[in-house]
């Protein structure tokens, strides 16, 4: 059983350990590129959301590498996300492709649990035993990865070369991915810890903070949200994304995080009552809590046409007035050009700048 | 003195304005609706809403524009869930959050009332009750949302027996249709957008004026249903109306074609009209066409598309 899994920010750094852990062969899906934008494009139906699109094309690659099992998380709600695994497994066999549609969902947790014991010869304990050990290695990887993201995150707005950042994050995570063992993940961690704080700094002392909230896939998958962290991070500003792949892993895999949930729900009541879905009610609750907490400005992202990153728009922009904070949407789809994402951002960092000079006086 | 309340004529009141019509009047009040969408509600509406949103959403807002200083109370219904056959079904986002929307569109608005109809949390008689902002004795509610439904379901006889749902607007239904053995075209679409001239630019007179038939199904409780137990079935309510619809037109109406009708940026039809489509062609072979609408579709260029897909199935028949 080889096994292929749609692809999000260095979230399959864990999931490929998790899934190797549990005994299966993994086909880990290529980088998004132009190329995969374009495969998926072509094979999707036109109005459907651009993450629809991303994965399909990695679908594809995947199923040409050889995988046999395509495992998708799906559901029935009002978002369309729930309906990617369905649509893509259908799109997919018409293209004359060969596999099986492994669903991850609530109700189908029996027919998950015999795919695992399968993989296992049928042996119960030994099931048990490797999933367990699984479980642990892949959580310990998702919560490496997630701390060094964090370290990176803090330290390039500060740095004198924002490069070396990049380099040292990249090295770290493929570091990670290639740890066997949860020794060698702490060191990996302890020895990042220690070269992110021997970064030069430009001797800024507090550097600007943007919360970047909106659609999952948006926020965590750097290809599509044009590098934002690491952008502005180049212009001195810190981001801090509300979703990390870790975050989503813990929120929608294991319902982690209720407490939080709860808060942004109460944060959001005044503007925005029912959760609809492509995180809009965090996206607004997440909004009043950056302006709360001293942020200066938020970034909120969706793909173009996502039915609830669009309904949600005018509130956010009530919001985002009414708590005095500055906000950003951006909207993006497989057009989206480069340069006019970078000129907005660059816009909107020196707006910030000056927000923050005029308040300072 | 009696109030006014303002009932949008735009996205569900199309499906329910009988049964919002009666329960209100019923308790005592006068139900103003707002005009027929006209270009220059159109962009009013445009101008208030974000780019992004579909068409039908743009134009309720402009509904909402027209109406809002001309009555005391504004109907914003939340469409979020309903029970069919066991299963949950789901407004789309735009739906459940369309009070939401209004709410941060509009600086001031009328007394709002909302009822949130999520039958997960409570029935629809609840969800009317307790959105009254006057007091009404629970028997009187009670009585009126009994002839409500009772007039919703005679409404939905009516719709499917004139093809359209505009009687409840005390509206002509349908222009002339050609006589004879015709080409008969399958139109599939919200009838809030299909059925809307102001938005759909007149299409199914486009239709006739074709020479070909146009037949709109509107699908039974039963048909829902069946279609709702599905293998995969999608979750959203008036999506499966829609799926119900174009399987009885393929299935047992057996049209020579199916014309889609979506609004550009409808979410929810990009995953309906894609399931329409390979169902109409790996099944039966029937063509199909898809035309999408939004404020800048122009009459002449929808004219050529109807005008060429009607030919190409009069050629298919001979």
């Amino acid at each position: 059983m080889k096994v292929a899994f749609p692809y999000m920010g260095s979230a399959p750094i864990a999931l490929e350990a998790l899934l190797r852990g549990l005994g299966a062969d993994v086909v880990l899906p290529p980088q998004p590129s132009r190329e995969i934008v374009e495969l998926g494009t072509r094979l999707a139906p036109e109005m459907m959301c651009v993450p629809f699109k991303i994965t399909l094309g990695n679908m594809v690659r995947c199923l040409q590498a050889g995988a046999d099992v395509l495992a998708y998380v799906t559901g029935s709600w009002s978002c369309r996300f729930g309906y990617y695994g369905r649509l893509q497994a259908e799109i997919l066999r018409d293209e004359g492709y060969q596999f099986r549609l492994l669903e991850l969902r609530h109700s189908r947790i029996p027919e998950v649990v015999k795919e695992i014991l399968l993989l296992n010869e049928g042996r119960l304990s030994s099931a048990v035993l490797n999933g367990l050990r699984a479980f642990r290695i892949g959580w310990l990887k998702s919560t490496a990865v997630d701390e060094v993201e964090a370290q990176f995150r803090r330290t390039i707005p500060k740095a004198c070369a924002p490069q070396a950042c990049r380099r040292l994050l990249d090295t770290t995570l493929e570091q990670v991915r290639a740890a066997a063992s949860p020794s060698s993940i702490r060191n990996i961690i302890s020895r990042a810890r220690r070269r992110f704080a021997a970064i030069p700094t430009n001797g800024r002392a507090r550097a600007l903070r943007v919360k970047l909230v909106g659609e999952s896939y948006c926020v965590i998958e750097p290809f599509i949200n044009f590098d934002v962290i690491a952008r502005l991070g180049e212009m001195g500003v810190m981001v801090d994304p509300f979703l990390t792949a870790h975050r989503w892993l813990g929120f929608h895999g294991f319902r982690i995080g209720k407490n939080e949930v709860r808060r942004m729900r109460t944060l959001s009541a005044p503007y925005w009552r029912y959760c609809v879905g492509g995180e809009d009610q965090n996206s607004v609750g997440q909004l009043l809590l950056a302006a709360q907490q001293g942020f200066d400005g938020v970034i909120h992202v969706h793909p173009f046409g996502c039915m609830p990153g669009t309904v949600v728009q005018p509130t956010m922009a009530k919001a985002a007035r009414e708590a005095g904070i500055a906000y950003l949407p951006l909207s993006i789809d497989e057009h989206s050009s480069e340069t006019g994402v970078i000129t907005r951002l660059e816009a909107f960092a020196s707006l910030l700048e000056k927000r923050r000079r005029s308040h300072a006086v | 003195m009696t109030k006014r309340i303002g009932i949008c004529r735009a996205l569900h009141a199309y499906h329910h304005y009988a049964l919002w019509r009666t329960f209100f009047e019923e308790l005592g009040w006068e139900v103003v609706p707002s005009e027929p969408t006209s270009r220059t509600v159109l962009e009013r509406g445009v101008r208030l809403s974000p780019s992004e949103l579909c068409l039908p959403v743009k134009a309720f807002l402009g509904h909402v524009a027209e109406l809002k200083d001309r009555v005391d109370v504004l109907l914003l219904p939340r469409i979020v869930c309903t029970k069919v056959g066991g299963g949950w079904f789901f407004g789309c986002p735009k739906a459940i959050a369309l009070p939401d929307l209004t709410r941060a569109v509009f600086g001031s608005l009328p007394t709002v009332v909302e009822p949130v109809l999520d039958e997960r949390i409570q029935a629809d008689e609840q969800a009317f009750g307790a959105a009254m902002p006057d007091r009404h004795r629970r028997a009187d509610v009670r009585k009126a949302f009994r002839r409500a439904s009772a007039a919703a379901r005679a409404a939905v006889q009516r719709t499917r027996e004139e093809g359209s749902p505009l009687h409840m607007f005390g509206r002509p239904a349908n222009g002339t249709t050609p006589d004879g053995p015709a080409v008969r075209v399958g139109v599939v679409g919200h009838p809030y957008l299909l059925f809307d001239a102001g938005l759909s630019l007149g299409l199914l007179d486009m239709v006739r004026n074709a020479g070909a038939r146009p037949v709109a199904a509107f699908p039974t409780e039963g048909e829902v249903e069946s279609e709702s137990r599905r293998k995969d079935a999608l979750n959203w309510y008036y999506e499966l109306e829609l799926l119900a619809a174009a399987r009885r037109l393929l299935e047992t109406v057996k049209v020579d074609g199916l014309l889609l009708v979506a609004s550009f940026a409808c979410g929810t039809g990009a995953v309906t009209n894609g399931l329409i489509q390979r169902a109409a062609v790996h099944q039966s072979g029937v063509p199909t066409i898809l035309l999408l609408l939004d404020e800048h579709t122009a009459e002449v260029g929808l004219v050529t598309r109807v005008e060429s897909f009607v030919d190409l199935l009069r050629l298919r028949k001979r």
